[in-house]
């Protein structure tokens, strides 16, 4: 009887605060991007919805299919007051903060990602809303290739979490 | 014997459901004077007493981290939602008051369609704020800026990345990293956590 209860209370203890379930954090790897190209091309890009007023941020995969290094140079925008390259990083005590970054390295034959938590260009002071399902003209300039023009639609926040990297 | 173990499972099992959600933080007796984003007064955390909340840190101008962690509210809030957990509610807190007024929280939940039904976003004096964020170990620093033509500046702040569990009498009994919280952790923990 001793043995079956304690048996029971042991049981009863380790089920008492549920089961602890140690579940990994979903994340998701990019989209896997085959450089078929040859070209320096700007994949993958949308906005997040901000208000008239504030900031946000513009997100997209630079595919690098080319055999020369290349640099990201500045953003240009009609509907931010000011555009820039930032990052986001892990300060001291778990904080987390952002910077300005001059110039970021494409390199030959690779893809970085410009993704939430990482490198993205900076839309600040915006001059109206910017709603999802809306699209807007961004002209990235690179130190070699010149100016590529794209339209990155806008969209609303992800359902899951992507954790991008920088291939090569 | 079955009278001695009785009362020996239900000290252990309040002993095990401490460490589990131990009283990490509180605010002491102290409370904060807020507005929410419709202007309406909150005393904090006295409002949140008698169900569990949810309580993240964030300003509006935050392009990356913030509508991260916001995001990451939302789909808690959703997941809630369809798991029938009905004794929770959510705060986010502003700490840069000064551009986060009740119209600008009130814009940021709109232009991302939250749901404000058991969601609030909170502002109110920035010495209230900071006194408030402090006490719990949060910190939020002005960093790297952006100075225009017309000479207003926006400041950008390095800030602790945090989602907290507070439980019914206003305690922090568990902290997630705001912007990359498990969210299947958090469910879990409010199905077990009703105190």
């Amino acid at each position: 009887m001793k043995r079956i209860l304690i048996s029971v209370l042991a049981l009863f203890l380790i089920t008492a605060c549920g089961t602890e379930k140690k579940e990994e954090m979903k994340t998701e790897a990019p989209a896997a991007i085959e450089q078929t190209s040859t070209n320096l091309e700007i994949t993958n890009g949308w906005i997040r919805p901000s208000a008239k007023g504030t900031n946000t941020a513009f997100f997209f995969d630079a595919v690098n299919g080319t055999d020369m290094d290349d640099t990201l140079l500045t953003v240009e925008s009609d509907i931010a007051e000011v555009v820039q390259v930032h990052e986001t990083y892990q300060a001291d005590k778990g904080m987390m903060g952002m910077r300005e970054v001059k110039g970021v390295a494409i390199p030959k034959d690779s893809t970085v990602n410009f993704k939430p938590r990482g490198l993205h260009i900076m839309l600040i002071k915006l001059k109206h809303d910017v709603k999802t399902g809306e699209e807007y003209k961004l002209k990235l300039n690179f130190a070699k290739k010149g100016s590529l023009e794209i339209t990155a639609p806008v969209k609303d926040m992800l359902t899951k979490q992507t954790m991008g990297e920088h291939k090569h | 014997m079955k009278k001695i173990l009785i009362p020996i499972a239900i000290f252990f099992t309040f002993i095990s459901c401490q460490e589990k959600f131990p009283v990490l933080d509180s605010w002491g007796s102290a409370n904060y004077n807020l507005v929410n984003q419709d202007g309406e007064k909150v005393i904090f955390p006295h409002a949140l007493k008698g169900k569990v909340s949810l309580v993240t840190y964030i300003f509006t101008n935050c392009p990356d981290i913030c509508p991260l962690t916001t995001n990451n509210m939302r789909l808690i809030q959703e997941r809630m939602k369809k798991e029938g957990i009905n004794h929770v509610d959510l705060y986010s807190i502003s700490f840069d008051p000064e551009v986060d007024t009740p119209p600008v929280l009130k814009k940021f939940a709109e232009m991302r369609d939250l749901n404000l039904s058991n969601w609030q976003f909170l502002t109110g004096d920035k010495k209230e704020i900071d006194d408030l964020i402090h006490q719990i170990g949060v910190f939020a620093v002005r960093g790297d800026s952006t100075v225009f033509e017309d000479g207003k500046t926006i400041y950008y702040y390095i800030h602790t990345d945090r989602i907290s569990l507070v439980d019914k009498e206003g305690k922090i009994r568990k902290n997630y990293p705001g912007s990359t919280t498990n969210i299947d952790e958090v469910i879990n923990d409010l199905k077990d956590f009703n105190e």
